[in-house]
């Protein structure tokens, strides 16, 4: 079986800097796969390409065997409906409530009788472990709970892959450990292939089956957490020596 | 289509030197407005494509027609109101030193038809509405709800900005007429209540000088007033970055733009018409 | 819910938008005529300065069409006019350029469509006559309106005159008219070098006239016709006179007999008239004087139209004439109450009343009571009433539903108020007056409710002296003071009823 995403030498510069320079990796499905990386790794717009916010300068980013670079409109939506995406600040629509955000794409893209929709968005909010908040607005919400009606809004369409982006981002440690719990969740009641963009060294080594660690544009190191400990690559040594030097 | 760019920090210049400061803020504002015409073309290319593909977002365009125009129906009237007053306040001071006062009048239909009405209006409307969709789409910009629109496989073209640009091109000219309104019974308030002339030569003369053209070209102007405004407003927020701070530039750009764009507009658009 | 507010806001916004758009339009409109409704016309005009596009074409004063288009075309300006079909414009129509207002440059075009029998002008017709001088139009216009007026003062004296009842009035005419030519007679035979002087410049000036009248011969030729019609009558004004003379008392023949000489001059002069006339006709003569002093004629017109607008202030000075009973309950007795009323405008109105009412008026007398001579006189002071009658005379303003008077109310000062309802149809009247007299305690406050009928009848009831307590004289028993009821009704006439009521008895009419 193929893996689910395939990215392969994917270059990409914004003027005269160059973020992207030659990535490949491949994401199997029903796993976790935790890109690690320092702030300005280019992590965010390796993210992007997965799901057709950005175009490569050069490369191929493959969902399903599919190229995804030369789609657009209609087909690139097509290809947009397999993911989820869970964004850094939620990115909850905040003129709407809880239970209209979490409908939103399915009012968008299924045609539901409300009670359909209504009994949806109880369930999914149910897996991410919320309830009776579907009248809140999201400015009401803590910031872990956002984080959580953002993941329910990003699997209310049932997808394959979710996209988390620095989910753990600003979050106090308890929050954060909230916000990994509902990854792993996510993952074992939905099965589902996840990517996490995330720079917190210890929640990737709770969340990924594998880690792919990206410097510099490249990446330099990927594998299961186990084998990133024992990386005798500099630049991973450097980093994880910042969080495992201090234990 | 939506790009990130602008991630680039900009080149401090090491020594503050306000003088080159300066020229440089006006050279770049230069440059900067010259390539944002490129983009808000773009833009408008891409919401007209947009505006006639379905789904067509009722409810969104509803809600904006709602907010645009209903929400400026009192400070518009106010407005006018008040500049139909001054108007005829003003004009009567001076046609009294000829003897002409029959003319306030027509001078007060006129200049608020052709001019005033569209105006203030859009200026009007600039800063209650445009400001609004301004900081709105650059807060939905920068807390990431645009890309999330993106990601759900909603077009933000088409949720966001084509019920705005409609709502500006639909609803300036209602709410010109209204300025239209207000202001002719502000001027003949003031001209007939305080000043007492003549209700009947007011009505009289102002038939004789209004015509229908008038009124139309004042309407014209609305509708593309409406149109540039909500596009300008819609364009800088729409491509703000760099947190709150990037957000209040937007508006503010979004502000000195639409105004400036109102005037010039409203020269070419005269020059058009005649 | 907000689903359902939203669009309908927007619906109300847009809908009154759309309407205002549609009053504007309404009253901006104007001409705007079809092409297969109207009539496209052309006319060369020396002079197009103050006429644009939509500049009015008129006939009396009424809008029958605009000004399409101006072209410059050799060095005169090519008018083209849109005229109502309705109208119908023939071969020999004029048109005459006329300023709208002496303060703005604006200019319309009077059209005088043509007389019956010429031509009917066609699509891309010319309009030959023009009248582009506008001084000439002045001194014609207000010549027009002269004549006019002359007109109906000629025709008016022929009612005054024609009548049985004229004789009378006739008398005293003849005799001022007597009076009058001999002191004619006489300025003229006193002056008679400086009317020789002053008719040989009128006839110098005729000759300046025939030059500014040629081309004007429709407009002259309208006066004429007009002066024509006015020796007409005076012919039969004069021929009445004769008559009426003719078939009076002998003493009275004899006293006219200078006059009949004097009225066989006026025809000769009214022969005179008619050889002026002609002269006119060819440009000569002292009428041409007139026709050209601008002046003098705006002058006649403007005495004219102060004159006329006098006799309106005073025809619309409305007069009413009443009579009023009421009965009080009290008092046993009526009161009676003839009232004038004299309304200058609507709003406004002057209130002259004479009461006769049962408790008459209170003076006081002082009365000597010890017998002369016995020491310091005592006096005493007597109140005296008496059965006079009072008057009234209030000026009343009325605001809308309200009218306030003030005044003399029953010969002593006081306010009062009226509050109208239902047009007029019921009024509560509230008075107060008698403010300073001694034996009252309060003013007396009277309140009464007026409800009219069939037009000029009324009814009435109230409360009369409301404050105060009763206070009968003890002689009489009557009740001079102190709260009473009425009830009673009255009539009223204005001056149409008056009018019509005075011909049908027979009161002879000025």
């Amino acid at each position: 079986m193929p893996p689910i995403i395939q990215i392969q030498d994917l270059h990409k510069s914004f003027g005269d800097n160059a973020v992207l320079k030659g990535i490949n990796l491949d994401i199997e499905e029903g796993t976790t796969l935790v890109v690690l990386g320092g702030s300005g790794s280019g992590k965010t717009v390796l993210m992007k390409h997965m799901i057709g916010l950005l175009k490569p300068d050069r490369g191929r980013v493959l969902v399903e065997g599919q190229d995804i670079v030369p789609l657009d409109g209609e087909e690139l939506a097509r290809v947009r409906k397999k993911f989820g995406m869970v964004f850094q600040a939620a990115a909850l629509f905040d003129s709407m409530t809880v239970y209209e955000n979490v409908a939103f794409p399915l009012r968008e893209h299924a045609k539901l009788k409300e009670s359909e929709i209504r009994e949806k968005v109880k369930e999914k909010l149910a897996i991410v472990g919320l309830r009776n908040v579907e009248s809140k607005y999201p400015a009401d919400l803590s910031g872990g709970m956002r984080k959580r009606v953002g993941l329910a809004r990003a699997i209310i369409l049932d997808p394959k892959i979710v996209l988390y982006d620095e989910p753990t981002t600003g979050l106090d440690p308890i929050t954060t450990d909230y916000v990994d719990e509902m990854i792993l969740d996510a993952k074992r009641e939905l099965g589902v292939t996840s990517v996490v963009i995330s720079h917190d060294i210890a929640s990737a080594f709770k969340v990924a089956d594998r880690i792919a660690f990206l410097s510099q544009g490249h990446i330099v190191e990927q594998g299961p957490p186990e084998q990133l400990r024992r990386s005798e690559e500099p630049a991973v040594k450097a980093f994880l020596s910042t969080w495992f030097g201090k234990q | 289509m939506a790009t990130d760019a602008e991630k680039s920090p900009e080149a401090a210049p090491d020594e503050p030197n306000t003088f080159v400061e300066g020229v440089e803020n006006v050279g770049r504002g230069v440059i900067n407005s010259i390539s944002s015409f490129g983009g808000m073309a773009t833009l408008a290319w891409e919401i007209l494509r947009w505006s006639v593909r379905p789904p067509y977002r009722l409810q969104n365009l509803f809600a904006q027609l709602d907010f645009v125009g209903v929400g400026s129906i009192f400070i518009v009237c106010l407005t006018g109101t008040f500049t139909g007053m001054v108007f005829a306040q003003q004009s009567s001071r001076a046609f009294e030193l000829f003897g002409a006062e029959s003319l306030v009048g027509p001078t007060v239909a006129l200049t608020i038809t052709r001019e005033l009405a569209p105006v203030f209006t859009a200026l009007m409307v600039t800063m209650r509405a445009g400001s609004a969709m301004c900081t709105e789409l650059g807060t939905m910009r920068v807390t990431e709800q645009v890309d999330a629109l993106e990601t759900m496989a909603v077009s933000p073209v088409q949720y966001l900005l084509v019920p705005r640009v409609l709502a500006g091109l639909i609803m300036v000219p209602m709410l010109t007429m209204l300025f239209d309104t207000s202001g002719m019974v502000g001027g003949f308030f003031v001209s007939v209540t305080l000043k007492g002339m003549s209700a009947g030569t007011w009505l009289a003369r102002t038939q004789t000088w209004l015509d229908p053209e008038d009124i139309f070209e004042g309407l014209i102007k609305a509708a593309v007033f409406g149109f540039a405004v909500s596009l300008i407003s819609c364009y800088r927020g729409f491509n703000a970055s760099g947190g709150a701070k990037g957000v209040g530039k937007a508006t503010t750009e979004a502000m000195v733009g639409s105004a400036l764009a109102i005037f010039i507009l409203d020269y070419f658009v005269g020059v058009i018409l005649h | 819910m907000k689903t359902l507010l939203t669009p309908f806001r927007v619906g109300l916004l847009v809908l009154t938008a759309v309407a205002f758009l549609f009053v504007f339009l309404t009253f901006v409109k104007k001409g705007g005529m079809d092409e297969d409704e109207s009539v496209d016309v052309y006319a060369y005009f020396n002079d197009a300065s103050g006429l644009g596009r939509r500049s009015r074409v008129q006939i009396a004063g009424i809008g029958v069409g605009e000004i399409r288009e101006i072209i410059l075309e050799g060095n005169k300006a090519k008018v083209w006019l849109r005229i109502r079909s309705d109208v119908q414009v023939r071969e020999d129509a004029a048109l005459t350029k006329r300023s709208e207002s002496i303060a703005l440059g604006d200019y319309m075009l009077d059209l005088f469509p043509g007389t019956q029998g010429a031509r009917l002008l066609k699509d891309g017709d010319q309009i030959t006559r023009v009248y582009d001088a506008p001084g000439m139009q002045q001194v014609f216009d207000s010549l027009q309106k002269i004549t006019g007026d002359i007109q109906e003062v000629t025709a008016s004296l022929r009612r005054v005159l024609g009548g049985d009842k004229g004789t009378e009035s006739l008398q005293s005419i003849v005799a001022n008219l007597q009076n009058l030519s001999t002191s004619v007679d006489k300025t003229v035979r006193e002056s008679g070098d400086k009317l020789n002087a002053i008719l040989g410049n009128f006839q110098e000036f005729s000759e300046q006239v025939r030059g500014i009248s040629r081309g004007q011969e429709e407009q002259i030729r309208a006066i004429i016709s007009n002066i024509n019609k006015i020796t007409v009558q005076v012919q039969e004004t004069l021929t009445s006179v004769q008559k009426i003379l003719g078939s009076g008392e002998g003493d009275l023949r004899e006293s006219v007999a200078s006059i009949k000489e004097n009225l066989n001059s006026l025809q000769q002069s009214l022969h005179n008239i008619e050889e002026l006339t002609e002269q006119v006709k060819n440009g000569e003569g002292i009428a041409g004087k007139l026709l050209a002093d601008e002046r003098l004629g705006q002058k006649v017109s403007e005495s004219v139209e102060e004159l006329s607008s006098f006799s309106d202030r005073l025809t619309r000075l409305q007069t009413e004439v009443g009579i009023k009973s009421e009965y009080l309950v009290e008092q046993g007795t009526a009161k009676n109450t003839l009232s004038l009323r004299l309304i200058p405008r609507p709003d406004k109105y002057y209130l002259i009343e004479v009461v006769d009412d049962p408790r008459g008026s209170v003076s006081e007398e002082i009365v000597v009571t010890n017998p002369p001579g016995v020491g310091d006189p005592a006096t005493q002071r007597r109140q005296i009433r008496t059965e006079a009658l009072k008057f009234s005379a209030q000026f009343a303003k009325r605001y809308y539903w309200l009218t306030l008077r003030f005044g003399i109310i029953e010969s002593t000062g006081g306010v009062g108020m009226d509050a109208s309802f239902f047009d007029d149809l019921l009024t509560l009247k509230l008075d107060a007056f008698n403010f300073s007299v001694k034996e009252l305690t309060y003013p007396r406050l009277r309140t009464s409710l007026r409800l009219q009928a069939f037009g000029h009848l009324f009814a009435t009831a109230g409360v009369d002296d409301v404050l105060n307590p009763q206070t009968r004289d003890l002689t009489t028993n009557r009740l001079i003071a102190g709260r009473d009821y009425f009830v009673g009704g009255g009539i009223y006439f204005t001056d149409d009823d008056l009018k019509a009521i005075i011909t049908t008895t027979g009161v002879p009419t000025p």
